[in-house]
């Protein structure tokens, strides 16, 4: 993909002494996919390269200024608010829009979600589905550039999955929106991702195919 | 021997004084930094629908759902308890203006506050840790920082603000109804002429007076809602650090509203 801009370069990049170093490219509107095999854990990796933490040595550069959204598998949606006042609430904090225009987009992003019947329903009220839906739209409000998700799956039967799957897919063909997830499924890595990048807990390696990971990385399929 | 036990109790109540004196320095930080937080916020963005959101939930819940049953019974068992039996007794030998005066202090200015106080801390001060605690251990505390939300501004200063104007709107209306309470048990029990006492009543306060009442009743509300917030955002990773948390919030809470009323009791 020579056109294709970059959004983040990570040059020997470690988050945590004894890690390994990650040197890789996340183009726009791709899919990319981390594995590993066993001991790394890739959350601080998506982490680093979400700027929540600065990596303790190489470098991570964002060529152009980036919004950029984080969802992962231990936060929750307020407890306390609707599924819809909890998609309102960042736009409304950051005073992104007007209100009315704040109200509508939400609204949006909870039909294009298959949300909209949750829409005055508490969070303690929805399914793991529904809520890891509501909170992706929840981190979509605010328009970003490139959006985190690690564990995506965490807690969801297969039909989940899919329909989750499904959804995430779509953001990068139809939104084109960059996604940078970590353990994902076999399946669904081999269905979705355009890039994978692949951490063996001694180095990462980056492919652009799912058969390159078949051909030089057996190991993945042994650990299952 | 006598001496080493000496050293070790003094050694103890240092050790005791310097961490009481570091939490509180941290509490009084804590307060000033959302305060100061809170305020930024607000001068920047003065369309604060989610603020003020924020704010009439908490008015509702601490000021206007404590309101019925809870104050209304306080006040009428203190206006029979105190009042009444005050105005009884003392009538015999002080002036009516000395009555009125002495139950003003005692009841309103003292009383008052304490009794609210200690109703806003069971109610809603109690129920502010439990919330942001379970919060904190959910991760929603951390899911709000990540979408760049100030839990400071979020969660801690609607709070501080809902629970200060609750606290002065409850003494306002404990005040009103413990008197009139008294004042209608006494005329009850002993004369009918006793609701002479009602007009008395209404001039017997002075500004300053009443300002000093404001400002006692703006501070045990600050105090109640900096311990319930502080406690609840120090909440970090078990369940079984909420009731610890929701207990010293409680007990730092009373502990403060005594020493708060009684430095407005020397003024």
């Amino acid at each position: 993909m020579p056109d294709t801009p970059v959004l983040i370069h990570a040059h020997e990049a470690v988050p945590v002494s004894s890690y390994p170093a990650l040197n890789c490219t996340i183009p726009a509107a791709t899919f990319v996919c981390f594995k590993s095999y066993q001991l790394v854990k890739l959350g601080v990796y998506l982490q680093m390269l979400a700027n929540h933490n600065l990596p303790i040595s190489g470098t991570i550069d964002y060529p152009k200024p980036l919004t950029i959204a984080y969802v992962d598998e231990k936060i929750q949606l307020i407890s306390s608010l609707s599924g819809l006042n909890n998609l309102k609430l960042v736009a409304e904090y950051h005073h992104l829009d007007t209100v009315k225009n704040i109200n509508e987009r939400a609204k949006q992003l909870l039909e294009q979600f298959n949300c909209s019947h949750i829409s005055h329903e508490l969070p303690a009220f929805m399914t793991n589905l529904e809520k890891m839906l509501l909170l992706i739209a929840r981190a979509l409000i605010a328009e970003p550039d490139i959006l985190f998700i690690e564990k995506p799956f965490h807690g969801l039967n297969m039909h989940e999955h899919n329909i989750l799957g499904d959804h995430l897919i779509s953001l990068v063909t139809d939104m084109k929106l960059t996604i940078v997830s970590s353990d994902t499924t076999l399946a669904f890595t081999e269905k979705a991702a355009q890039n994978i990048i692949y951490c063996d807990d001694k180095m990462f390696y980056s492919y652009n195919h799912w058969d390159y990971i078949k051909k030089n990385h057996n190991e993945i399929f042994d650990a299952l | 021997m006598l001496i080493s036990s000496i050293q070790q109790i003094i050694s103890s109540l240092g050790h005791w004084l310097i961490h009481s004196l570091s939490a509180f320095f941290s509490e009084l930080q804590f307060t000033f930094c959302v305060f100061y937080r809170g305020f930024l916020y607000n001068r920047q963005h003065t369309q604060n629908n989610i603020i003020k959101k924020v704010i009439n939930a908490q008015i509702i819940f601490s000021g206007v759902d404590a309101l019925f049953p809870t104050l209304f019974i306080f006040s009428l068992l203190i206006g029979f308890s105190v009042t009444a039996q005050f105005i009884l007794f003392f009538q015999s030998f002080a002036t009516e203006q000395e009555v009125i005066t002495v139950l003003t202090h005692f009841v309103v200015l003292q009383l008052s506050p304490i009794i609210t106080s200690m109703i806003l801390i069971a109610r809603s001060g109690s129920a502010i840790t439990v919330e942001i605690g379970n919060m904190s251990i959910n991760h929603e505390i951390r899911g709000l920082a990540i979408l760049g939300i100030d839990p400071y501004i979020y969660l801690a200063y609607p709070r501080f603000i809902g629970l200060v104007i609750s606290q002065i709107a409850l003494a306002i209306y404990f005040s009103i109804f413990s008197m009139s309470f008294g004042i209608l048990f006494s005329a009850l029990m002993d004369s009918l002429s006793n609701v002479k006492y009602f007009h008395i009543l209404i001039n017997s306060f002075t500004i300053s007076e009443l300002i000093l009442f404001i400002i006692n009743n703006a501070i045990c509300g600050t105090a109640i809602a900096a311990y319930a917030c502080f406690f609840g955002l120090n909440v970090k990773r078990s369940s079984t650090e909420i009731p610890q948390a929701t207990q010293k919030a409680i007990v730092n809470s009373l502990i403060a509203i005594l020493f708060i009323n009684t430095f407005f009791a020397l003024l």
